[in-house]
């Protein structure tokens, strides 16, 4: 968390150049680091120092579709913040489903504006056997642009299409406006919201590339984060078997803190005593396999 | 009974605005540098660039809106409008869709008998323009070998200025197009200089029987850079869609889009419009809502200079002529010229003549403005405070002007040069006298038939003296001496 909090001290703060990042302040992220890192993680444990902070799992990111091994790793995590003193209740975000499709609509019609300037004509591999400009435009995307991207355009085409701008667009700029209000009244009672970072654990290279609405579907916890405007920090909290792969080792399980607007120090404090008194045995060691 | 067809036409106005850099980065707006050179990663639209706003841009915008009496929006968005074209080197135009910087206002024009028409506005947005496209081989796409694009346009910031359908010929357009100009470069807004590019009209015209209210399908016709090459292709337009529609052939007007070609002083299709185009419009993710602060607004209005209709009440409240109101209002350096000469308190039907009939046809022959006159506003109240002394007469300042346009007497005034110059009136009366009997004895002949009765030779007389002296007798007195010397002696 020390290097997250350096890199987020240095990197926030308003951009002249970025006219969507806010000109407020930036507040001093060394509160993060209270109570101290020193003395031994027993010690740190007994002194409660999450006492008075309430933070709650949110309730439609548990139960079905998400793997009980993730669930179980997650629960334990809420345990242990209570062991550190905070009070971890449970909280309904009725509206937090609808993010994943919302979120989706959204992110393929910009995905599809942004990406029109890899037209060929100063950027992306022009194709030059092309006769006149159409043609080279689509000729040039063909070949430059990747399976996926292209999926996305094409969505994020569609849905701002005159006569469907109101049904996708327009709609999911709503929802995302409900999901906002919703995550930010819960956020006026708890310092921190809980959930995984994703339903299941990382699944293998490939192995969804023929199912693109599943391999979306694992973003369905952390895509409100954006959507409503919210900090959020995922931290390692323990291990999981990957149930389709039997036998193999078990991969990490992300805990997910989302925080009130600004409060990123707040979300950081909470990570912070979490990572400082975690059992050993939950943290994942950087281990990559010897190159043959 | 023939039918008669009434045109409908609307005017979309690009008018770049006086911003010293661009609408979304920091790079200069200026005209007529080499291509390429006023480009950056912002608005060649690199890849992770991303705009912000130059307020300067917001700012003439809203002027432009108070100017023509819009009511400018408290909060308006900016929106992506989504088109391919190689001079558009991000894929979109950055514009405001549905909640624009203005909504309403009109052009009110005055005409030369007085009579006032009215001009609606629908709304006004800002926006960026693109890159310049230039064909080789060839001066227009059609027959070119390849086109090479020019970025120092691209990002420029526009006004677009859409009219209400409230024109019916050519002439209503030119009058709408000049007068909403003239208001433009009075607020400082643009310096709407069409051969420039930085003021574009876009006319759409339709025709439909008189007396309908339904339109006729809409041609738009664009590429015309002066009112005049306007006003004549929308006429062409009219005759070209009225002839169509009286000949049965009404199928044959279709949407589309239509150049005009000034040399051979027709219309031609550029490009039919298939269907609607589809924009994609949405709102720009990179930028926030435009919100304009109680502040921003109030000293904008208190900043507003005064505006051609306002100047031409309070020049026809000096008791001038339309025909030189229209004159001295046209421009912002006539304007500003005639202010600054008014200040002294000369007689502001005199600064107005100078100023309408020399100075101005000096400016046409030197093909200059007002604004690069070398003479001051302060020189020529001072010529028409010498006259209105009698110091000099109007004949010698005719013959001293071109000096001091020229700049002759910005240094040491012109009361000096008269006097350095010997061109004071001759006011004595005995002086005078001596130089009518001179001329009066060099001329018998004359002077023995104008005393025979030929009373027209008088003038004649006068002539000469004014010759003599070189203009520098003054004229009533000198009258009056020969008129006696002519009589007494008969």
């Amino acid at each position: 968390m020390l290097e997250l909090l350096c890199l987020h001290g240095a990197s926030a703060g308003h951009d002249v150049r970025d006219s969507t990042s806010s000109s407020r302040p930036v507040p001093s992220f060394s509160q993060a680091l209270e109570p101290s890192t020193s003395g031994s993680s027993t010690d740190y444990a007994s002194s409660r120092p999450l006492q008075g902070k309430r933070m709650a799992l949110i309730k439609e990111t548990l139960g079905e579709g998400v793997e009980p091994q993730v669930q179980a790793a997650i629960m334990q995590a809420a345990k242990h913040y209570e062991s550190l003193g905070a009070v971890v209740e449970e909280v309904s975000l009725p509206s937090f489903r609808l993010g994943l499709p919302a979120y989706y609509v959204l992110a393929v019609s910009e995905a599809s504006s942004n990406l029109a300037r890899y037209d060929g004509v100063r950027f992306g591999s022009r194709n030059k056997d092309a006769a006149e400009l159409q043609a080279m435009y689509e000729a040039s995307r063909e070949l430059g642009l990747g399976g996926e991207v292209k999926r996305r355009i094409m969505m994020g085409t569609y849905a701002l299409s005159a006569g469907y701008y109101d049904a996708y667009y327009k709609r999911a700029q709503q929802v995302r406006t409900i999901i906002a209000s919703e995550m930010e009244g819960a956020l006026q009672q708890y310092d921190g919201l809980l959930c995984p970072a994703a339903p299941t654990l990382a699944y293998r290279f490939g192995e969804k590339a023929k199912d693109p609405l599943s391999m979306y579907k694992g973003d369905v916890c952390t895509v409100n984060v954006n959507m409503a405007g919210l900090p959020a920090v995922v931290l390692p909290c323990g291990f999981a078997d990957q149930a389709s792969h039997p036998g193999s080792p078990q991969l990490p399980v992300g805990l997910q803190v989302v925080g009130r607007a600004f409060d990123e120090a707040g979300i950081l404090q909470l990570a912070h005593a979490y990572e400082q008194t975690r059992s050993a045995e939950n943290w994942p060691t950087l281990a990559f396999p010897a190159l043959p | 009974m023939q039918v008669e067809y009434e045109a409908v036409i609307g005017i979309e106005t690009h008018v770049q605005l006086l911003t010293k850099t661009k609408a979304f980065c920091s790079c200069p707006s200026k005209f007529g540098s080499d291509p390429n050179t006023n480009v950056c990663p912002v608005c060649l639209g690199h890849p992770g660039t991303l705009p912000s706003l130059n307020a300067a841009a917001v700012e003439l915008g809203v002027r432009a809106s108070l100017a023509f009496g819009g009511a400018v929006a408290r909060t308006s968005k900016f929106d992506r409008k989504q088109y391919f074209y190689a001079d558009l080197p991000k894929g979109y135009q950055i514009s405001q869709y549905d909640e624009p910087l203005c909504s309403g206002g009109a052009v009110e024009v005055e005409e030369k008998d007085g009579t006032r028409r009215r001009y609606g506005i629908t709304r006004a947005h800002l926006e960026e323009d693109s890159g310049k496209t230039v064909y080789g081989g060839a001066d227009r796409m059609a027959g070119s070998e390849y086109s090479l694009v020019d970025f120092n346009r691209a990002g420029v910031p526009l006004l677009e200025i859409v009219s209400e359908p409230d024109m019916r010929s050519g002439r209503d357009a030119y009058q709408y197009g000049d007068e909403l100009r003239r208001i433009l470069r009075f607020a400082g807004v643009s310096d709407g200089n069409m051969a420039e590019g930085s003021m574009r009209c876009d006319v759409n015209v339709s025709v439909r029987p008189k007396g309908t209210s339904d339109f006729g399908t809409k041609v738009e016709i664009k590429n015309m850079n002066s009112f005049s090459n306007m006003q004549k292709a929308i006429d062409y337009e009219i005759d070209r869609q009225s002839n169509l529609l009286r000949t049965g052939r009404g199928s044959e007007i279709v949407l589309e889009t239509r150049l005009w070609d000034e040399f051979k002083l027709q219309t031609y299709s550029m490009r039919k419009k298939e269907g609607l185009a589809d924009y994609r419009y949405f709102p720009e993710p990179d930028l926030p809502p435009l919100i304009l602060s109680d502040g921003m607004l109030e000293q904008i209005k208190a900043s507003m200079p005064e505006l051609p209709a306002a100047r031409r009440a309070r020049y026809l409240s000096l008791g001038l002529p339309l025909q030189d109101v229209l004159v001295l209002a046209d421009e912002p350096t006539i304007a500003t010229f005639f202010d600054t000469v008014l200040a002294t308190k000369v007689s502001p039907k005199a600064a107005a003549n100078w100023i309408t009939g020399d100075i101005q046809a000096y400016c046409k022959d030197n093909k200059k403005g007002m604004g690069e006159l070398a003479m001051t506003p302060q020189v020529l109240a001072d010529m028409v405070a010498l006259i209105e002394e009698g110091i000099i007469s109007g004949k010698i300042a005719k013959d001293l002007l071109p000096s001091l346009l020229e700049g002759a007497a910005n240094e040491k005034g012109v009361r000096q040069l008269v006097t350095e110059r010997g061109m004071t009136m001759v006011t004595d009366e005995g002086q005078i006298a001596a130089m009518v009997e001179q001329i009066l004895a060099a001329n018998p002949k004359q002077l023995e038939q104008y005393r025979g009765g030929k009373n027209k030779l008088q003038s004649f007389f006068e002539g000469q003296v004014m010759k003599e002296s070189k203009g520098r007798v003054d004229p009533k007195l000198m009258k009056a001496v020969l008129m006696k010397k002519l009589n007494q002696e008969a």
